[in-house]
């Protein structure tokens, strides 16, 4: 067998724009970030091009939905095109989010080599189609996968993996979770041993956004996370995986970069009480992000944690984000500021004021009733907001997770407990 | 402190003695409207408080107006008098009777007077049923009895609430009117952003619908353009043919002019109409019977050949009568050559006319002739060429003679005399070089024997060995300045004492050599010194011996004394001799060249003058052959020729006459053969008769020549004629088939037009024109419905709704509405949990006087409105409200006359328990304040207010029967009041002012 390279990816969900932006974004960075999330096909054709691959895979969800828009496929059959130009074949499959029920309405190279739809149903004698790729006559890889064939696909289906003894070199390909689901849906939920045991060389999977290297020994199981990170739940850099497979069969794996843009998460931590050296913070855990990640452009969520007097001064975050937003303009860094949160309480012992007879004494004994009790929590906030939360606005309490809701609790008394020391102060 | 007893004066009706031994309890004091009873109200607040109660709507008291008040505290008797109707201090007794007076004093001894304050006193312990109007007295006092509720750092509950409330509307606000609240307006940009994107079908089968839809549009387009491009053409067509059709008329009008034309020339060519004949007819004139339509190709070949004939014939014409003229001249020229060579015959010396008449010259006498002329150019080059070389010698013989004469030489003996200078010089030069030679052999012996000399008086004498040296040293010295001097002198260019000074120098120089060089065996030599002497000696003799000789011998120099310097002297002197003796020799040599070229010269001249006259004599006899051939070929004349070339010429101007003579007959017979020629074409052209040619000489025949010219130019003219109108009516036709052809597009489509536009009139072409124009419109209006449609399909491909577009506006707007919305639930779920701390707080921590108030009221309405709540408003009002059984808050303005008065009575109740409970008694008086209440209620407000005098001195004012009687029912003291008339005149008051 003759060495050579496969770059993998996975979750690429083109056409779907980015989250955790508004219209203030202004015009340049907009522009950023649509370029950012609808050039990542190409950037990722450009790497394989560069790196001149022998083979791309791709592990699902190409597609943020099933019915993609038509812009979206023409620039899935741009890329295509260009790696046929470049004889680079692509083995894909499609995941959840794009499941295969319809071919692609305008037909991709012969060298797109789309894995077929696993069945609906159950079915223990399924076996997972795979394509052989002949890259020498001494080379013949093993592809193996299935795409989803509807958007819900829970039962593992690791079993169905089967390794060809003929084949030189096996990769698997599959779409789902695999071992913790991060958040995920557990779609095709399985674990590394049960991987493990089918032969394969590479298990290249998808489906969990975040980059990770499961397994490093054969089989080499890994998760080359989205190329392209589209919200804040999606922080740190993005890419693709390459596979250097030697001529024995050793995989090396690198981890290439394809963001352009990359969202941060940036915490910082009252340490004085003064506005001034949280300004110092700040700006000095935003200008080590640009140097962590030269030649990116960073969209940050900053966020601010502690106690201290200081949270009367960050009372209203918008007025503090917008001096912050300057600040960073001033100094020309690549850096966008998409929202600040003050979680900063104002010093206060809740548990002298627990019990106090005062109003604020009252308030904090209601508040620490709720945060101790969830689920009257949640009844509270479906009483509440029952207004603005409901069906029609895609806003539900239901969909609030407990932290969420806690964390609205605790916002709604900061906001007051603020006022209180605020006004106390003054 | 209790009342015991009251007086007034001038006071309402009272004057006097109102009430005496008033109860600690309740006493219900009844009379008749005007019986007093405000009057005893407003008299007991003011004995109490003074004229303090602003808000008293009229002063029931009287000029004078005073009253006593005796009460009981803590079981003393204090009696008050005050003035009621001015502002004056009060009068206090004590029990003691010591008597005080002003405020302080009376504050002093009943410090619950100090205790409240005037206008409490008023609303709360005295009113009457007007002053339940207002809810609640809003004094200082009261307001910290009544409305001290919880508040957030300095904002009241009302102001958080409001703030909170006034966020959340800012925020979200789903009526209508609202000011742009920004989460109502984003959800609402946002579901109209869903609508527009659940409109905007961007899938790949909505794509593909297009396209299909696309495809049947292009396709229909495509055969309604070929539809329209058959109907265009038809219209052009059509619009063309109408364009042709004026010149279809023009070419039509041209080609009969041009058929006339040549009808005039030729018969008229089958197949050409004319267009005169259809214009005779009267048809129109491109009927198929009236005008045949104008074959181009025939009619312009016809016409063309027509022309060509025409043209040909002119320049066969102009060609003839250029020949004519040519031949004019030439005749002229004949007739003056004729009259030339006549003029030539004249003119010949030794060849006359009849000698040559008719006969060629003969090309051999002629070759003779011209050799003849050679040899005689040739003898007479030789003769001048002997001439000059003869007269040259003469001249050199002439210098000769003179050069000897001159050397002093005789013509007569030169030779010999050449002869003996010679020998007479060799003489000379042999002694001198003999004398030379002598003369440096001599040298060289004195030099020798100078040596000896030296060597032996060395030997003789102290080795005196400088002085050879020395001598060395001059004579190179000597040598060397003999060297300057010579160069000295040769740059000068003075060479002969220049070559003098050289050989001095030379000489010094070599005796300078020759004495170093001869040193060393002289050295050697004094080793042995005597027998060296000798053989000096010996030497020197020799030396001497030999010189004699020498110097007798010499002959050209004499030497007196056998010393170096003379011999020196001597040798320059034979030098300079053999100098001269050289120039001497040089001038021999030349004298002898000299002599052997006068010897040349003169055998020269003998050469020459002999070649001469041998010349001379050859000329002659040529001379003499020329003539004997002029006689033999007929010369004549006298005298004979000298010169061949005068003959040759002679002769050849001869043959030149006769040359000449023989082209004017050729010329002649040319002339007579063109004019054969011109008769012959003039008959094949069938013009006239050719004129016959007889004429013999030139005269006639230019005579016939100028005839005939005559009558060609008159043929010519008429032929050209002829060849401009056929040109002309060729060229109007040519013009207007051109441009014909040329507006058709070419030679056959006119000829197709022209097929078509036969028997066509103008009206039917336009009909048709404007049909096909119709027919055109209307594809082209469905033509560009189709292409609009294209390419508003093609513009929907192209722009395609990108779903990204809508799907990134619809997250910016999501993100927008999720943060708006967590930012609303931040303030909303604020509210509710401020709402709920603060309902807790208030309903825990409201006022003792404000729940007591709450208490009553729940007693006398039988629990229906069980408590009151004062609340803060965002601008700090306080204000109260009442809360019934299912905890509604009613605003009590809300409420019945009754509810409100039982409301403020209430509360008024709960505050005199609160003052009684910080230990402030004062006597309560009411004025009828049950009026409005129903019976249940005021009977069980009678009941309570029956328990309350149990610990407080009330006394109940009233003109109710009714509530006298409840009052004798409950043994309450009941005092009656009657209507008692004003006295006519005050009384004197009892109780002097201070100022009194």
């Amino acid at each position: 067998m003759r060495s050579f390279r496969i770059l993998h990816t996975a979750d690429v969900h083109l056409g779907s724009p980015m989250a955790g932006w508004t219209q203030q974004l202004p015009e340049a960075w907009r522009q950023r970030i649509r370029k950012a999330a609808d050039g990542v096909w190409q950037r990722i054709v450009d790497l394989a091009l560069a790196e001149q691959v022998d083979v791309v895979t791709i592990a699902g969800d190409l597609f943020d939905r099933s019915d993609a828009p038509m812009a979206v496929h023409f620039e899935w059959l741009r890329g295509f095109e260009r790696l046929a130009a470049a004889n680079i074949p692509v083995v894909l499959c499609h995941g959840n989010h794009d499941p295969l029920v319809s071919p692609p309405p305008v037909p991709w190279p012969d060298l797109v080599h789309v894995l077929p739809a696993a069945p609906v149903l159950p079915d223990a004698s399924y076996v997972a189609p795979s394509v052989y790729l002949s890259l020498a006559p001494d080379t013949r890889i093993q592809v193996s996968g299935f795409s989803y064939p509807a958007r819900a696909l829970t039962p593992s289906l690791a079993y169905a993996f089967v390794r060809d003894p003929d084949a030189d070199f096996a990769v698997a390909l599959y779409h789902g979770a695999v071992g913790s689901a991060h958040g995920h849906a557990a779609y095709c939920a399985t674990s590394e041993a049960e991987l493990a045991q089918r032969g394969f060389d590479v298990w290249a999977l998808g489906h969990i956004h975040q980059p990770q290297v499961l397994r490093g020994q054969r089989p080499l199981i890994v998760y080359p996370g989205n190329p392209q990170g589209r919200g804040l739940q999606e922080t740190g850099p993005r890419g693709c995986i390459l596979l250097d497979v030697s001529a024995q069969g050793a995989v090396q794996t690198r981890f290439c970069p394809t963001a352009d843009l990359v969202w941060m998460e940036c915490e910082v931590r009252i340490e004085e009480d003064s506005l001034a050296s949280l300004r110092r913070s700040v700006l000095e855990q935003l200008g080590a992000l640009c140097k962590r990640c030269p030649g990116h452009w960073l969209l940050v969520r900053v966020r601010l944690v502690g106690e201290g007097r200081v949270a009367a001064a960050l009372a209203d975050p918008a007025e503090v984000l917008e001096a912050l937003r300057q600040e960073v303009a001033a100094r020309a860094w690549p850096l966008w500021v998409v929202a600040l949160e003050s979680q900063v309480a104002p010093p206060l012992d809740l548990e002298t004021l627990a019990h106090s007879p005062e109003l604020l004494g009252e308030l904090v004994r209601v508040y620490r009733r709720y945060r101790e009790q969830p689920e009257a929590a949640r009844d509270l906030l479906r009483q509440e907001l029952a207004d603005v939360f409901h069906h029609g606005n895609e806003l539900s309490v239901d969909s609030l997770s407990d932290a969420e809701v806690a964390e609205l609790l605790a916002a709604a008394f900061r906001l007051l407990a603020t006022w209180a020391v605020q006004e106390g102060a003054g | 402190m209790k009342l015991r007893r009251l007086e007034l004066y001038q006071v309402g009706p009272h004057n006097g003695l109102v009430l005496e031994n008033v109860g600690d309890g309740l006493t219900v004091v009844c009379g008749p409207n005007e019986a007093g009873k405000s009057s005893l109200l407003a008299g007991l607040r003011g004995v109490l408080f003074g004229l303090v109660v602003s808000a008293e709507p009229k002063p029931a008291w009287r000029q004078g107006a005073h009253g006593v008040a005796v009460v009981v505290r803590d079981g003393e008797i204090w009696r008050i008098e005050r003035s009621l109707d001015r502002r004056r201090r009060p009068l206090v007794q004590g029990p003691d009777g010591r008597r005080l007076s002003g405020e302080d004093a009376l504050r002093r001894a009943l410090p619950e007077l100090g205790l409240v304050e005037d206008v409490a006193y008023q609303s709360v312990f005295t009113f009457q049923l007007a002053d339940l109007v207002a809810l609640a007295p809003d004094q200082g006092q009261i307001r910290d009895q009544l409305f001290t509720v919880g508040r957030l750092g300095l904002r009241s509950a009302a102001a958080v609430e409001d703030e909170l409330a006034r966020r959340t509307k800012a925020l979200f606000n789903p009526d209508p009117r609202a000011r742009r609240p920004r989460l109502t307006q984003c959800l609402q940009e946002w579901r109209e952003l869903m609508e527009a994107r659940s409109r905007a079908d961007d899938s790949a089968s909505a794509y593909q619908a297009v396209q299909a839809e696309l495809e049947r549009r292009r396709a229909a387009l495509a055969e309604v353009a070929e539809k329209r491009a058959v109907e265009t053409e038809r219209c052009q067509r059509q619009r063309w043919l109408l364009g042709l059709y004026p010149l279809f008329l023009a070419n039509v009008r041209a080609a009969a002019r041009l058929q006339a034309v040549l009808s005039g020339i030729q018969p008229r060519p089958e197949g050409l109409g004319s267009p005169a004949d259809g214009t005779q007819t009267g048809g129109h004139p491109t009927s198929a019977n009236g005008v045949a339509a104008p074959d181009g190709a025939d009619l312009g070949t016809v016409a063309q050949a027509a022309l060509e004939r025409l043209r040909a014939w002119a320049a066969a014409a102009a060609e003839w009568s250029w020949r004519l003229q040519q031949l004019e001249d030439l005749l002229a020229r004949v007739s003056e050559e004729t009259a030339a060579a006549a003029a030539t015959a004249t003119t010949f010396t030794w060849f006359q006319e009849p000698a040559l008449a008719g006969l060629p010259v003969p090309t051999h006498d002629l070759v003779a002739l011209e050799a003849l002329v050679q040899e005689e150019d040739r003898l007479l080059q030789q003769l001048e060429a002997n001439q000059r070389a003869w007269q040259e010698a003469q001249v050199v013989q002439a210098d000769r003679r003179k050069q000897l004469l001159e050397r002093g030489f005789v013509e007569a003996d030169a030779v010999q005399e050449l002869a003996r200078r010679q020998a007479e010089a060799q003489r000379r030069l042999a002694e001198l070089t003999a004398d030379a030679e002598r003369v440096q052999v001599m040298l060289a012996k004195v030099r020798e024997r100078t040596a000896l000399e030296r060597e032996r008086a060395a030997l003789a004498q102290a080795p005196r060995r400088r002085r050879p040296v020395a001598r060395r040293g001059v004579l190179w010295l000597a040598g060397g300045l003999a060297l300057a001097a010579a160069v000295a002198v040769g740059l000068r260019q003075e060479w002969t004492p220049a070559g003098s000074a050289l050989l001095a120098a030379l000489l010094a120089l070599w005796v300078a050599a020759r004495a170093g060089a001869g040193r060393a065996p002289a050295d050697r030599e004094q080793a042995e010194p005597g027998a060296r002497l000798a053989e000096l000696d010996e030497r020197l003799a020799r030396v001497e011996a030999d010189l004699e000789p020498l110097a007798a011998r010499l002959v050209h120099v004499d030497v007196e004394r056998l010393e170096e310097p003379l011999l020196l002297d001597a040798g320059a002197a034979v030098a300079a001799k053999l100098r001269q003796q050289e120039q001497v020799m040089q001038q021999a040599a030349s004298n002898e060249q000299l002599v052997r070229a006068w010897q040349a010269a003169c055998a020269q001249v003998q050469r020459m003058d002999e070649a001469r006259r041998a010349a001379r004599a050859a000329l002659v006899a040529h001379r003499r052959a020329l003539a004997d051939w002029c006689r033999e070929h007929g010369g004549a004349g006298d005298p004979p020729p000298q010169r061949a070339r005068q003959v040759l010429e002679e002769f050849r101007r001869w043959a030149e006459l006769w040359e000449r003579r023989q082209a004017s007959a050729r010329n002649l017979d040319e002339a007579r053969k063109t004019l054969a020629e011109l008769a012959a074409w003039w008959s094949a052209r069938g013009l006239a008769d050719p004129p016959p040619v007889h004429a013999e000489d030139a005269s006639s025949l230019r005579s016939h020549v100028n005839r005939a010219q005559a009558r060609l130019n008159a043929w010519r003219r008429q032929q050209e004629d002829k060849l401009r109108e056929l040109e002309e009516a060729l060229l109007n036709w040519r013009r207007a088939h051109a441009e014909a052809v040329g507006r058709a597009g070419g030679e056959e489509d006119w000829v197709a037009a022209s097929a078509q536009l036969r028997g066509e009139t103008e009206e039917s072409i336009r009909a048709r024109l404007d049909d096909a124009l119709e027919t055109v419109g209307r594809l082209t209006e469905r033509h560009d419905d189709l292409v609009k449609q294209m390419g508003e399909l093609e513009a929907r491909l192209r722009d395609w709704p990108s779903g990204t577009d809508l799907e990134w506006q619809v997250a910016a707007l999501s993100e927008q509405k999720d943060l708006l919305a967590k930012q609303w639930a931040v303030y909303r779920l604020a509210q509710a949990l401020f709402k709920e701390a603060a309902a807790r707080h208030e309903a825990l921590r409201q006022p003792r006087a404000l729940r007591w108030a709450g208490e009553i009221l729940a007693r006398a309405t039988d629990g229906r409105y069980p408590q009151l709540r004062v609340e803060e408003s965002a601008d700090g009002q306080r204000r109260l409200f009442v809360v019934d059984a299912q905890g509604q808050r009613w605003d009590p303005v809300a409420l019945s006359r009754g509810t409100r008065e039982l409301t403020a009575f209430a509360i008024r109740l709960a505050l005199i328990a609160d003052y009684r409970e910080r230990g402030v008694h004062l006597p309560v008086v009411w004025d009828d304040p049950l009026v409005n209440l129903d019976p249940l209620r005021r009977s069980r407000l009678l009941r309570l207010i029956l328990e309350v005098s149990e610990q407080q001195q009330i006394l109940y004012l009233t003109c109710h029967p009714s509530v006298v009687e409840w009052a004798r029912q409950q043994g309450v003291d009941v005092r009656m009041m009657s209507s008692l008339p004003l006295p006519a005149a005050p009384r004197p008051a009892v109780a002097a002012g201070p100022d009194r």
